[in-house]
């Protein structure tokens, strides 16, 4: 690796990767609102009384875990599109990514939805609050308190995982697609995937960080 | 609708070397994950037990490997190391591939996208034996001492082979992962299912008839992973106890 020239893409091409690095940062947090409004449903759909309605959040679940994110990509960006449903690069990879993390964070959910217990729905039925209101106002407030360090790691995650995006055909200028156009302009393949690395890390320090302030000021302990 | 249920979308699927062309390519995906499964699971041993040693100075070191690789993004790791590969190490592995390898995997692609997930997945493989090891209970390890056992023969007879059940969803979980990781590959022009797929559908190779619908074509690829997974999914259950949280919930690839 060379030296100099590591130091030379901060001052050549630096704003190009921070440019890169805004996108992912977009990215991830449109994926993640939209992944936690999908595993708060899913969550509700897995707890539900009647089977039929479980089988529905089980099988999406289900799918989604087990599906690669890329060929989730390509389904919905190339497939829908041939459809005839016109959206766009950035659309596509918030859905694509979403659906795949709302999978993960529906299970976290379910697992603080367990731990909350049946003493809370039998209260708040017996408080005459309706369906929608225990699971909105009651149970999934605790729930989501009680599961904010595994929730950290699924936004650690979905920070990894954006970088698939970037790989992908999809044209979406996030920080893996700036790191390949770079180098494929440049040769410099240490110095470029090295500058990525680190705004990788950057990325998940900062996730790291927040979740573990979310932790100490709002954690329910069971 | 008419596009999604329409017959005449669905005319493709009766050809059957479309279907073959589709799983040739799989199991190119499924070879690769099985090399980089199998090459990860031997040598993150060493790696975790490295990172267990009583010498602070080597489990540091271990330790930060580990935490760099688990740290960055998979695609990363394998982009650079299918770029940063020089043509010649490329071309040598092209010409010396053992001579029992099939026609596909003679790509200098799969070697070094089984190189990079083994990179990646031999630190998250590591750690999951550094769990498992920690949970054997104290006791096992206080009355290894006590008979008298060295460290090194305690690990091998009594705290492994006991951390090795409990541990095997969680690893079975990581070769879920890595069995989705294996599309990674597509982007360095491996001929594997992703690849397949786009071919597949961009163009018409074996049937004469309209052109392939997209979605279902990339419905079917996601749903041969999907059926790989499950299986394996299912396997990992029968090996978890009652007592056992289901583990793969937390984990997330």
């Amino acid at each position: 690796m060379n030296l100099p020239e590591f130091w030379s893409i901060l001052t050549d091409d630096g704003d190009a990767l921070l440019r890169g690095l805004q996108w992912t940062l977009a990215l991830v947090v449109a994926a993640f609102a939209l992944a936690m409004v999908i595993g708060a449903v899913i969550c509700v759909l897995r707890c539900h009384a009647r089977p039929g309605v479980r089988a529905i959040g089980t099988g999406y679940v289900e799918v989604f875990r087990n599906v690669p994110l890329l060929v989730l990509i390509f389904a919905i960006y190339l497939g829908l599109r041939h459809s005839g449903l016109a959206i766009g690069s950035f659309a596509a990879a918030v859905a694509s990514l979403g659906m795949y993390s709302g999978a993960y964070i529906a299970e976290a959910l379910r697992s603080g939805v367990i731990a909350v217990g049946a003493a809370q729905f039998e209260a708040a039925d017996a408080l005459g609050l309706s369906r929608s209101m225990v699971w909105a106002e009651v149970v999934l407030p605790q729930a989501a308190r009680l599961v904010i360090a595994p929730l950290g790691n699924l936004l650690i995650g979905m920070i990894k995982n954006s970088a698939i995006v970037g790989t992908s055909i999809l044209a979406v200028p996030d920080l893996m697609n700036q790191a390949r156009q770079l180098q494929s302009q440049t040769f410099l393949t240490t110095e470029t995937f090295l500058w990525a690395a680190i705004g990788y890390l950057l990325l998940t320090a900062v996730a790291t960080s927040g979740a573990n302030w979310l932790s100490r000021r709002f954690a329910l302990v069971r | 609708m008419d596009y999604l249920f329409g017959p005449e979308n669905y005319r493709w699927l009766l050809d059957v070397s479309n279907l073959r062309f589709l799983i040739q390519g799989f199991g190119i995906n499924v070879a690769t994950a099985a090399m980089a499964a199998v090459l990860s699971l031997i040598l993150a041993l060493p790696l975790a037990l490295l990172r267990l040693q009583r010498n602070r100075v080597v489990a540091r070191i271990a330790g930060t490997w580990i935490d760099v690789w688990r740290n960055l993004p998979t695609a990363l790791v394998v982009l650079y190391v299918a770029l940063a590969t020089p043509s010649a190490v490329q071309e040598a592995v092209e010409q010396y591939a053992p001579g029992w390898f099939p026609e596909p995997m003679r790509s200098s692609g799969v070697i070094v996208g089984v190189v990079g997930l083994t990179l990646y997945y031999s630190a998250l493989i590591a750690e999951v034996y550094r769990a498992g090891i920690n949970a054997v209970p104290v006791g096992q390890v206080q009355a290894a001492t006590a008979l008298g056992l060295p460290r090194r023969d305690a690990l091998r007879f009594v705290i492994v082979p006991q951390g090795v059940r409990a541990m095997t969803p969680a690893l079975i979980s990581q070769v879920i992962s890595l069995v989705k990781n294996t599309t990674l590959i597509s982007i360095i022009a491996v001929p594997e299912a992703l690849r397949h797929a786009q071919i597949l559908a961009n163009s018409n190779f074996f049937s004469t008839g309209p052109q392939v619908p997209l979605l279902h074509v990339f419905v079917l690829t996601g749903l041969l992973f999907i059926a790989l997974n499950i299986v394996l999914s299912r396997v990992s259950r029968s090996f978890e106890t009652h007592s056992h949280v289901r583990s793969r919930s937390m984990s997330f690839a």
